[in-house]
């Protein structure tokens, strides 16, 4: 076949999408790249911190609480063992809880309650529940998987003099708009580190729902880019009800034993 | 000085009625802003315990606008697809009407009603019904689950399972537009559903509202129903248009004025507020019909209208200042009732009682004096004797001849029967007990209330000394013995909810659903991990209307099947001294919710009533003495109003209907109008004493005159509001005929027993020293107002 004019030209075409994509992709990554080092920059290996959470509802009426947690990373890279042991308030001082992540399923959680002396597994939640009462569900606590949604590139912009790319995070089907309760999620994601710094939801009818705020983070390890954010606030708009975590007393060098994260070690109380 | 002035009034006329006529568009341009809202808080005694606790409870865990909507299954019961789907698309609509409160939106559907289930492990908390259950095995595993939870049972899903409902709340912010919008939103949504598989009813106090504020746009109709009314008594008093239209155009304008202010000042109209034209209207005509008659008299003797105007203003306007001041103090002393609306009630009718004075002492004049004079024939037709002579000269002639047996007699009689059904009066507020009886609200209220727990509310609030108080298990313990009272003690109390159920729920739960450990849990500390345990299953607002975010105050919910403040007076009696017992130091127990809400109303309204009566009676009796220059003229003043005011509680007894908010206000009413006929009568026959010297030939002329005018008065404001009777909604209903009552004794009364009591006493401010009576009424000062 002789090539004419119409074949030469689409050939050009094609070489010119093809370097524009390559020049693009070098100076700016797709949004799934983007979501994609978000996911893992939080993925510390090992991990023991405070934490304090006041939660606030539309009447100003606070309740607060203190934690201690140690963290693990399993070797899929992903999904975590979390032992939290509850400080504050004195009456449900001791309780423990223990989840043991599994991104491809139910999560396995137990909960001790010292004064039953006895632990008692918890069936799994919908990841859209609240955790502890909170406005972070428990889909919210462990990232889904990136391909979970669906994510553009809306624009860049400076959100308090910090560069960050918006992206618009829409559910990849019906079931896990319904599983997580979100229609969209908006996140403003930092250029430097891949840290969000504000993220909007949407709920299932197009509502806004909450705002989560990250006005602080920390780059917990220096040689693997791992950061953490050492202060989260969330805002139900519908609810009126707000949380604010803040993290403390950050230790990523101890080691942690797989020990920790057994309904044995749940039941010593401290 | 009268004279002169209203000499002034007529040479200025076209002046005087263009500034009125300008006054009247202004305040008629206001009227467009009036609203109809019925605001339940503003009938209530803010500074109430009841209405205290209330206000709290609502502000802290809502329930105060509550709708419930019954879906009842026509064939087995709702466990069934089709009933199903219907409940939780009605569900998604209410969650969606703006001003629900989202959280406060329980059904089956709702996200809200959590199963709460033990397994061998632990707890699992789950939504009842996520999606709707379609094969017989899912419909099955729900229908356990719903009753496996009995704090569902009778509140979504009566017990028979054959009803269900969804119960909705909505905010009463500054957005808040009355309830008329809300029940609009929720029919809508509703009708969508309706067909034969089903049948719908709807209750709660927001619809209640609703109609109330439906019943008093009605008013409007009403008003121009009962201006043909007194336009029909006028026509047959005066036999002439001119007699017709004159009193009706001083009603309308003074109307007008009054309502023009309401607008003016964005005071929304409402139940109580809706009567209020009619009222000022059959005031105004009252006024008018007095001067007209006293015009058409002088006009005979002058034959010039001019003049006849300027004598007859001269010689009544002195009476109609009197009396118009009587009435305007007697309504503005009910500011001092410590609900609202009846003090807007109060300020609104002074404000159109005196416009209409005004009126009559601007307009009427300079208009009357504008227009052509009487016809001769209509001048002659006003003069025939008709059947109302005969009752006045009847009336006189008992008085002359002295037939005291007769006329005591009868009072006797009377006053006798009167006290005796005051008393088996009942002081009852029931806001249902205002619609008749086969009202959709009435009809709807029935099968709601046979098979739920009852749809109406009474909260115990419970106030720990400090955060956390309501973990302590002695607290949660009382809470469970003030439930199982109530429940046990009272057929009428249908259910109670509180956070003691969900903790009994979660510790047998956590037991592996053993049936034994459905109690409460012993230590603080136990409470507090089962909370804290939840709140990772559940939502967080599950608890919101059970429990306040610091543990510090919780309720107790008491579903009831009735809505008298007669019957929860008793529950609440006695419910005190129980509760006082049960609950640890420090821990405070306050009544609220729309039951004992009304219970305060009631207890209110009968120290208001008689305060208000009081009040009324005492500023008739000190403005009366210093016109009339004698403390014992101020007491022959209150005669007829007395009689009044036992003939209304009387009655009432008699009747049954009993004293609540609506006919506490219409003794105040009927005194505050009946004033006017004993000052129009003491006037006329002081006047004609002076002329006539003897009592005799005095009595005969003031019945025939002033007596003849008061009985026109009478049948226009009684006939009037009369068609009240026939709106359907009975606080309008018992309004209408206790004013008919109020009208008829108090002109019986002024007509026949105050003459009668002033020939026997001789007084000397009636029968004076020698003073002329223009004189001393020139001395009154409030000629000086003219």
């Amino acid at each position: 076949m002789r090539p004419t004019s119409k074949h030469i030209f689409v050939a050009i075409m094609l070489i010119g999408a093809a370097l524009m994509a390559a020049s693009s992709s070098a100076e700016e990554p797709s949004a799934r790249d983007i979501i994609e080092k978000n996911f893992y920059v939080t993925k510390i290996k090992h991990m023991l911190n405070d934490s304090t959470m006041t939660l606030t509802n539309d009447k100003g009426q606070q309740r607060v609480r203190k934690t201690r947690s140690v963290n693990l990373l399993q070797p899929n890279g992903i999904d975590g063992k979390i032992m939290i042991r509850f400080l504050q308030p004195g009456d449900v001082e001791g309780t423990g809880y223990l989840q043991v992540q599994h991104y491809d399923g139910e999560d396995d959680m137990w909960i001790y309650l010292p004064a039953l002396k006895k632990v008692r597994r918890l069936v799994a939640n919908n990841k859209r529940d609240s955790f502890v009462g909170s406005d972070i569900s428990y889909g919210d606590i462990l990232q889904p998987v990136v391909d979970t949604y669906k994510h553009t590139i809306v624009k860049s912009e400076a959100l308090d003099g910090e560069d960050c790319w918006v992206i618009d995070s829409v559910p990849a089907s019906e079931q896990i708009k319904k599983d997580y309760g979100y229609g969209k999620k908006t996140a403003w994601i930092r250029k430097s580190n891949f840290m969000e710094k504000k993220v909007d939801y949407m709920d299932t009818a197009g509502r806004p729902l909450k705002t989560m705020v990250i006005p602080e983070i920390v780059e917990v390890d220096a040689a693997t880019h791992k950061w953490w954010a050492l202060k989260r606030e969330v805002k139900n708009h519908q609810t009126g009800h707000s949380t604010l975590l803040i993290f403390e007393n950050l230790d990523t060098k101890k080691p942690v034993g797989e020990d920790f994260f057994s309904t044995r070690y749940l039941e010593r109380e401290k | 000085m009268l004279r002169r002035y209203v000499t002034f009034i007529v040479r200025y006329r076209i002046v005087v009625m263009l500034a009125a006529v300008a006054i009247s568009v202004f305040f008629g341009s206001k009227i467009g802003n009036l609203r109809v809202v019925v605001d339940p808080n503003d009938n209530l005694p803010q500074e109430h315990p009841y209405v205290i606790a209330s206000n709290e409870i609502e502000r802290v865990f809502g329930g105060r606008n509550i709708v419930v909507i019954g879906v009842k299954s026509t064939s087995g019961d709702v466990f069934q697809p089709k009933v199903l789907e219907k409940i939780q698309r009605i569900t998604d609509g209410v969650l969606d009407i703006p001003g629900v409160i989202r959280s406060n939106v329980i059904s089956l559907a709702a996200r809200k009603a959590k199963d709460i289930v033990g397994t061998e492990e632990g707890m699992q908390v789950r939504q009842l019904m996520e999606t709707v259950p379609q094969t017989p095995a899912e419909i099955a595993k729900l229908k356990k689950a719903v009753y496996a939870n009995p704090i569902y049972i009778n509140s979504i899903v009566s017990r028979d399972g054959k009803m269900a409902t969804i119960i909705a709340d909505f905010k009463s912010g500054k957005d808040f537009r009355g309830y008329t919008p809300i029940k609009n939103q929720i029919d809508a949504i509703i009708n969508k559903e309706r067909d034969d598989s089903v049948k719908m009813y709807l209750g709660g106090i927001s619809i209640n509202l609703a109609w109330l504020e439906i019943y008093s746009q009605r008013m409007a109709f009403l008003f121009f129903i009962s201006l043909a009314i007194i336009m029909g008594i006028l026509y047959l008093s005066f036999r002439s248009f001119q007699g017709m239209l004159i009193p009706v155009i001083t009603a309308l304008m003074s109307v007008i004025w009054g309502l023009g202010l309401m607008g003016m000042l964005n005071v929304p109209i409402d139940t109580f507020n809706a009567t209020t034209p009619i009222l000022i209207m059959a005031v105004a005509a009252g006024h008018s019909v007095q001067i007209l008659k006293r015009y058409y008299e002088e006009y005979g003797k002058l034959h010039d209208s001019s003049a006849a105007v300027i004598d007859s203003l001269s010689k009544i306007g002195p009476v109609m200042l009197t009396a118009g001041s009587i009435a305007v103090a007697s309504f503005l002393s009910l500011t001092a009732f410590p609900t609202l609306t009846i003090r807007v009630f109060g300020i609104f009718t002074a404000t159109g009682i005196l416009s209409a004075v005004i009126l009559e002492m601007t307009f009427i004049p300079a208009f009357r004096s504008f227009i052509p004079a009487p016809k001769r024939y209509e001048t002659e037709r006003e003069k025939i004797k008709d059947w109302l002579d005969r009752v006045t000269n009847g009336i006189a002639e008992v008085i002359v001849n002295k037939r005291w047996g007769l006329l005591f007699g009868t009072l006797a009689l009377l006053i006798a029967v009167l006290l005796g059904g005051i008393h088996i009066l009942v002081v009852d507020n029931s806001l249902k007990g205002n619609f008749s009886e086969d009202s959709i609200v009435r009809t709807d209220d029935v099968p709601l209330n046979a098979g739920m727990g009852g749809t109406n509310t009474l909260y115990l609030l419970i106030e720990g000394p400090e955060a956390d108080s309501i973990k302590n298990p002695a607290a949660l313990r009382a809470m469970e013995a003030v439930q199982n009272h109530l429940q046990e003690k009272y057929q009428l109390v249908g259910k109670t909810q509180s956070l003691a159920d969900f903790m009994k729920k979660i510790n047998k739960a956590m037991h592996a659903d053993d049936p034994k450990e459905d109690r409460l849990p012993d230590t603080r500390e136990l409470n507090a991990q089962y909370l804290l345990l939840y709140s990772m299953s559940g939502d967080p607002g599950d608890f919101d209307t059970y429990v306040d975010y610091e543990y510090k105050s919780a309720v107790i919910w008491a579903y009831l099947k009735t809505d008298s403040t007669a019957v929860i007076e008793e529950i609440v009696a006695d419910l005190r001294p129980f509760v006082a017992k049960q609950f640890p130091p420090g821990y405070k127990i306050s009544i609220g919710g729309g039951m004992a809400q009304g219970a305060a109303l009631n207890e209110v309204m009968v120290q208001g009533k008689l305060l208000n009566i009081g009040m009324i009676a005492a500023s008739i009796y000190i403005i009366s003495s210093l016109v009339l220059r004698s403390a014992l003229a101020g007491l022959l003043v209150l005669i007829p109003l007395s009689l009044a005011v036992l003939a209304n509680f009387g009655v009432m007894g008699l009747t049954g209907i009993r004293l609540d908010i609506g006919t506490a206000a219409v003794s105040a009413m009927a005194v505050g109008v009946g004033a006017d006929y004993a000052i129009y009568l003491i006037y006329r026959l002081r006047e004609e004493i002076q002329k006539h010297g003897a009592c005799d030939e005095a009595l005969r002329v003031a019945l025939a005159t002033a007596g003849k005018a008061v009985i026109y008065v009478a049948l226009a404001v009684g006939l009037g509001y009369s068609i009240l009777m026939f709106t359907g909604f009975g606080m309008h209903t018992r309004l209408g005929f206790l004013v008919a009552v109020a009208m008829a004794v108090s002109c019986l009364s002024a007509i026949a027993l105050l003459p009668a009591v002033l020939c026997i006493v001789r007084p000397r401010f009636a029968f004076g020293n020698g003073v002329a009576v223009t004189a001393q009424a020139r001395g009154t000062g409030l000629e000086a107002q003219g």
